[in-house]
């Protein structure tokens, strides 16, 4: 038994799950939560964690948009791309060369 | 069998045989190295594997080419005729959980709205790399399930073979 506190992810519900039940099992139930548009959150000790971890999906659009332009740039391992926001279509990304950043 | 569906899912699993083609059906691209499969009507072909490292891949792919098929990929492979938009399926799923094809595929059809699939040759097994692949067609299968999309699978299909065990 993994103890959580309702108090501390403030939701709805906790549900706890033995750590025998297979992982695609888990995964099948995650995804109908998600599927239904509900938040849910895992807990790190889960091994769905790391696959679904918040943040997994924003660091592939980011690496994605940062590639986009990147690959338009002469000497590319020149530069390096900060991302500003902004959303699929139109993310935002500053680039400087490398050079120029202070460490 | 006539289907009751609107779209077919195919992987190349044990269960691909029994497949009708009665509507419109997706593909793994290297289904088409399987015999019987070559001329069969697909609308889309998925690819994310490097046909030069892999032989049923490679073969799939001559046969695509030279039937002008539609091929589908988010990766940056030369020979793609159209582009999954995966930064757009991510951002409207919130997740990024793909391996296989078929989370691909999965993911592509929830994202462009179709309401009922029929999934043939998704097995994931018998061999343990498949098996280990389970978790990203469950997940995706969840989502649909999550989303009121109607799912069925062939019906010799492995899938559920042993699915308590990891």
């Amino acid at each position: 038994m993994i103890p959580l506190s309702k108090r501390e992810y403030k939701h709805d519900n906790v549900i706890t799950i033995g750590k025998d039940v297979p992982i695609h099992l888990l995964a099948y139930w995650i995804g109908v939560l998600r599927g239904m548009g509900l938040t849910c959150k895992i807990h790190p000790d889960s091994p769905m964690y790391r696959l679904l971890r918040e943040g997994k999906a924003e660091l592939y659009r980011q690496s994605a948009a940062s590639r986009k332009v990147k690959d338009k740039l002469p000497f590319k391992d020149s530069y390096r791309v900060f991302h500003e926001g902004g959303d699929a279509d139109s993310i935002s990304v500053s680039v400087k060369p490398i050079h120029e950043i202070k460490t | 069998m006539k289907s009751k569906h609107d779209l077919i899912l195919l992987g190349q699993g044990p269960s691909m045989h029994g497949c009708p083609f009665d509507v419109e059906t997706w593909a793994a691209m290297s289904v088409l190295s399987h015999k019987g499969f070559e001329d069969k009507p697909y609308s889309k072909l998925f690819a994310y594997d490097v046909p030069e490292y892999k032989s049923d891949e490679m073969a799939g792919l001559k046969v695509a080419q030279a039937r002008g098929l539609n091929i589908v990929s988010s990766k940056g492979l030369p020979f793609i005729t159209e582009y999954l938009p995966i930064v757009k399926v991510v951002e409207r799923f919130g997740a990024f959980l793909f391996l296989n094809d078929m989370s691909y595929m999965l993911a592509y059809a929830l994202y462009l709205g179709y309401k009922s699939l029929w999934l043939w040759g998704v097995d994931q097994g018998p061999s343990a790399m498949y098996r280990s692949h389970r978790k990203y067609t469950f997940y995706w299968l969840g989502v649909a399930t999550g989303m009121g999309v109607r799912w069925e699978m062939a019906p010799d299909s492995l899938l559920w073979e042993r699915v308590w065990e990891d």
